[in-house]
């Protein structure tokens, strides 16, 4: 269990947006995973997905370092934003755009 | 398990709270729950979310999984 937190803990270090999701960049597997997508399309940033059908143990190893229960989980320069529904408000009151733009710097 | 019984588990947990809740997709595990609750004006975006997930969180995945997610929207007041 242990690399495979420090392999999602690298992960969440080396990229500015990650987004734990159920599916993929192309064909996410959940309204809100595919609401995410969306939202982080049209901020129009780069972006990474995992997958946490990849392999079972993500979701535990993923909720033994947030301690949130859901998924979707995001995360912005290494820090953990919250679940979609949240990024989705931040995103309508234009609050996220900038929380990207200030982690790619 | 029913609107009612959703929202009844987080103005029970949440003292002073007022909660909407609506079926987002007709199945009865995806919920729409918007939480009105004066203490949110002092905490950030996350915190006031994750107050109300744990409300929910024995319902959830890793308790008896009758709830599969909740959208949820949190404000201070009635506006």
């Amino acid at each position: 269990m242990t690399d495979l937190k420090q392999q999602l803990e690298q992960a969440i270090a080396d990229n500015h947006v990650l987004v734990f999701a159920k599916g993929n960049k192309m064909f996410p597997r959940c309204g809100f995973s595919k609401a995410v997508v969306e939202v982080f399309t049209e901020v129009g940033c780069e972006f990474e997905v995992i997958d946490i059908f990849e392999h079972q143990d993500i979701k535990p190893t993923l909720i033994s370092i947030t301690d949130w229960p859901t998924t979707p989980q995001i995360f912005i320069g290494g820090e953990f934003v919250g679940g979609g529904d949240l990024v989705r408000e931040l995103h309508a009151r234009g609050e996220l755009a900038p929380m990207v733009a200030a982690a790619t710097e | 398990m029913e609107n009612q019984d959703i929202a009844k588990i987080i103005t029970d947990a949440i003292d002073g709270a007022s909660c909407e809740v609506t079926d987002l997709t007709g199945t009865a595990d995806h919920w729409g729950v918007k939480v009105v609750w004066s203490g949110f004006a002092e905490l950030p975006l996350i915190q006031q979310h994750k107050k109300v997930l744990e409300a929910v969180r024995p319902y959830m995945t890793d308790g008896t999984n009758e709830i599969h997610a909740v959208q949820i929207s949190t404000f201070s007041e009635n506006d």
